[in-house]
């Protein structure tokens, strides 16, 4: 046979090419994955234990999944029968699977939103130049994602139990086996179009940073919602304390229980328990409308009802409708995901085009004490930086949290006024609160003071290459580390000083000294910390490429538990035993003084520590290139 | 046996010189002790094969890689012992572009200026003439994150050019411009070295290097395999050859005779 009509035959046979490319993909897939876990080359030692630790925590997590893949298939066998069976048995395997199904469909959705926004997905270009139509290679991307890990990890449990829930009550068997198939093609599109919808958004920087810098926010403002409503509780408990029973009462029903009347009391309970049994059942039988729409649901619905005793609770049609939904919810998302797709691949390098600003330059004013070139280095690093997602994180989150804390412990607040916030007096508790807005503030800036080179990119390089020092060097972004770390700050001490306006008013420049004082310690760790550990990282992302070097994470956590304790331990001493809010500015006052005279020298020997280091910086940078 | 270099005091000729520069990463050997003579004035093009080790020549130059082995001299200084003053003399367009991606175009050119402690006067004017050289103007706001390969590449030259230095060492200045933008940057690294400044260029295209520089150095394996006037080197491998002949005969680039992949294009 000849080399063209090899050619044409294989352009003819759909099933063989299509069984071919599902191939090709599926092991594009895990070859990435197996690539992934054997790293590159690195050239420093450093580099290499960190990927070394990396594959060790990524073949921990595979024997996780694979351990638990097959935990999930033994409990299969055992819920399988149980589901057939009713009584608690089956109230259990219901709640475990709804909430198991439930707790999947959530990871996925997560791990795809975070894959697709780390740049994970696939690379468009390299698709639209393969000889494979739109619809073919979109069919190809929704069947490698059920070779995705997490639904992998599901697959055997899920196969096992529906399986033995059709051999053990043959009339739902079509239902319940149907239902497993669409499940996991559902969870597939789902997770696919996820990831399609988030490159759309994510394939523009701006829109990407911006997106993500919200998302973040919210995500933080909601995790304060639990505190603001136990506040809010607390409140309310206060103002009614008469509701609560009187422990008059309570010794009562101590006493009845004890009596042969209690006695027959107890018995009607345990009758009670069975009714309360029977609630359980009800419960984990009824599938709330609201509810039904999630597959997890859907797919759980139709397989309680087509098991069980007869007649079960509800009808055989619920496992019909249940596979409907599913139906339903397939051929929606498969439209939309082909539209994404389309949209995607008609422009796979599509953004919207460069923001033009007017053309200014840095700022030609030389800082006080500074040399033009360090001044120059503080310049570049502040305008940088509040440019990226992280150094915008860091200027506001200090104030957001600071306005739940500052509310939930105002004066008069429930916890303001109790016990333990009466005793310390409202001074005290102001003076805590400076304290933490000092704290979340150094806090904040850690991804950018503990790894000032690294954020640099191929900025690094210009600064070696230019004429200048390394104190000037140290020094700039020392300064630029300050001027952003009081930046996020004050706006925060304004949201206390709302809050606590009764508070002396010397509290709060005593507070600002307490931070020069802080940050005046913390400096040279951070300027040493950076050349020591350096990481190139991507301060326009929030995951692992954003953040700083994991050890040097650590050793600054450590190192600002240790400078604050200083002016923690003077403000407390000033303010809760000699209660004199100017011996708190005095003592902060020569705090900050001494800190930064101890100051200078560190970062003088940081200095030259980066000079003996700076091809390993550089290397750091180029690791990532 | 090599020979120390002669101190600053001893005037050379040579804007560069370097006696047994080595540089391994582990076991590898990425420059295999070289000498090169780079004449002040000259327009000297560097070549190699990927890989060769040029790219890790012109960091242990620029002083981003420190040797592992050998002496350098540039501009008749050391660049280990007097770092600060060499750089003050030098402009580089380094492989990585080496610009803050988060900083708008101008911005990374002020940075360059004022670090080089040029006066305003004298950067606004500089800046100025340099983007509209490179057709950057209207992206001179524009952070360079958002740049294409081929604007990053201008800016970085713009960057290189605006502290006017004595040497200018470039990694691939022409790869990715455009082809006006590439002409004018030629003429105006032609006319630098006619005014006495020193060009030190790597290139994978052969036609450029043949066109301007006036001397080549060729490396292969970490190893300068042949260094000299272009003139000399045409004169030395046989009348009438071009620079991509005497360089595939040096490094031994093998050929695809017509009997080779037979199925391509059948």
């Amino acid at each position: 046979m000849s080399e063209q009509a090899r050619e044409g035959a294989r352009e003819r046979s759909g099933s063989g090419d299509r069984g071919r490319l599902l191939w090709a993909f599926l092991w594009l897939r895990w070859r990435t994955l197996a690539n992934s876990l054997g790293g590159r080359s690195r050239r420093t030692l450093d580099a290499r234990i960190q990927a070394w630790v990396e594959m060790l925590i990524k073949v921990l997590l595979g024997l996780v999944l694979g351990v638990g893949a097959v935990g999930l298939a033994i409990g299969a066998v055992f819920a399988a029968p149980a589901l057939e069976a009713g009584g608690k048995g089956r109230v259990v395997v219901l709640f475990v699977l709804r909430g198991g199904l439930g707790f999947l469909l959530v990871s996925l959705s997560f791990f795809s939103v975070f894959q697709a926004a780390r740049g994970g997905g696939t690379r468009m270009t390299r698709l639209l130049l393969l000889p494979v139509s739109l619809r073919r290679l979109h069919g190809l991307e929704l069947a490698a994602s059920l070779a995705d890990p997490w639904l992998l990890f599901a697959v055997p449990g899920l196969m096992l139990l529906t399986g033995l829930v059709a051999v053990l009550r043959p009339a739902g068997a079509l239902a319940a086996l149907l239902a497993l198939v669409l499940f996991f093609a559902l969870l597939a599109t789902f997770a696919t179009t996820l990831a399609f919808a988030v490159q759309l958004v994510f394939r523009n920087r701006r829109r990407a940073e911006w997106v993500a810098l919200v998302a973040f926010i919210l995500f933080m403002t909601l995790t304060f919602v639990p505190v603001l409503l136990d506040e809010h509780g607390g409140k309310r408990a206060r103002e009614a304390p008469t509701e609560a029973p009187p422990a008059a009462e309570t010794t009562a029903k101590q006493t009845e229980k004890e009596s042969p009347e209690g006695g027959e009391r107890q018995a009607a309970e345990r009758s009670g328990d069975a009714g309360e049994s029977g609630e359980a059942e009800e419960a984990a039988e009824t599938f709330p409308i609201w509810l039904v729409p999630l597959p997890s649901e859907a797919f759980t619905l139709t397989l309680a009802r087509a098991s069980g005793p007869q007649p079960a609770v509800g009808s055989r049609a619920g496992a019909w409708i249940g596979v409907g939904i599913l139906v339903l919810e397939l051929l929606l998302l498969y439209r939309l995901s082909l539209v994404l797709w389309r949209r995607l691949l008609a422009n796979p390098e599509a953004s919207s085009g460069p923001r033009r600003t007017e053309a200014g330059s840095l700022p030609s004013l030389t800082l006080p004490g500074l040399s033009p070139v360090a001044t120059v280095v503080a310049w570049a690093q502040l305008r940088a930086v509040w440019r990226t997602l992280q150094g915008r994180l860091a200027l506001v989150m200090p104030t957001l949290t600071l306005v739940v804390l500052a509310f939930v412990f105002r004066p008069g607040g429930a916890v303001g006024s109790s016990k333990v916030g009466s005793a310390m007096g409202p001074a005290t508790v102001a003076a805590l609160l400076a304290l933490g807005a000092v704290a979340l503030a150094l806090l904040g800036q850690q991804a950018i003071l503990l790894n000032q080179h690294g954020i640099d990119d191929s900025g690094l390089s210009l600064t070696l290459l230019g004429p200048l020092s390394s104190q000037d060097l140290v020094l700039g972004k020392a300064v630029a580390g300050a001027v952003s770390t009081l930046v996020s700050l004050l706006p925060a001490l304004l949201v206390v000083a709302v809050f606590h306006w009764r508070a002396p008013p010397l509290l709060w420049p005593a507070a600002l000294l307490a931070a020069v004082a802080t940050y005046a310690l913390f400096a040279p760790v951070a300027a040493w910390v950076s050349v020591v550990l350096p990481k190139a990282v991507d301060l326009g992302q929030i995951g692992k490429k954003g953040q700083a070097h994991q050890g040097a994470a650590m050793v600054g956590m450590l190192s600002l538990g240790v400078v604050i304790l200083p002016v923690a331990g003077m403000g407390l001493v000033a303010l809760a035993v000699w209660k004199s809010p100017w011996l708190l500015l005095v003592s902060q006052a020569f705090l900050a003084v001494v800190c930064c005279l101890v100051a200078f020298p560190l970062l003088h020997l940081a200095g030259g520590l980066l000079d003996r280091r700076r091809e390993a910086l550089f290397l750091t940078v180029a690791e990532r290139e | 046996m090599s020979h120390p270099l002669p101190s600053p005091e001893e005037p050379t000729g040579l804007a560069l010189e370097t006696r047994g520069l080595t540089r391994t990463f582990g076991d590898f050997t990425a420059v295999d002790g070289i000498d090169l003579r780079v004449p002040a004035g000259s327009f000297y093009g560097f070549l190699g094969p990927n890989g060769a080790g040029k790219s890790t020549t012109i960091k242990c130059l620029t002083g981003l890689l420190r040797p592992t082995r050998g002496e350098m001299r540039i501009l008749g200084l050391d660049p280990l012992a007097e770092p600060v003053a060499v750089k003050r003399r030098l402009g580089v367009v380094p492989e990585d572009l080496a610009l803050f991606g988060r900083l708008t175009g101008m911005e990374n050119l002020s940075f360059v200026a004022r670090v080089h402690g040029l006066p305003r006067e004298v950067f606004d004017q500089r800046a100025g003439e340099l983007l509209e050289l490179m057709q950057l103007g209207d992206a001179a706001g524009t952070l360079v994150a958002d740049y294409s390969h081929g604007m990053r590449k201008k800016l970085s030259l713009a960057a290189a050019f605006l502290p006017s230095p004595r040497l200018l060492f470039l990694d691939e200045p022409f790869e990715g411009i455009d082809a006006v933008s590439s002409r004018q940057i030629k003429r105006l690294l032609q006319s630098f070295a006619h005014r006495g400044g020193t060009v030190f260029l790597t290139s994978h295209v052969l036609e450029i290097v043949e066109r301007l520089a006036d001397h080549v150095g060729i490396i292969h394996r970490g190893r300068l395999v042949t260094q000299g006037a272009m003139d000399d080197l045409r004169a030395g491998s046989g009348e009438g050859r071009t620079l991509e002949e005497i360089f595939l005969d040096v490094v031994g680039a093998g050929t695809v005779d017509d009997g080779g992949l037979e199925w391509l294009g059948g």
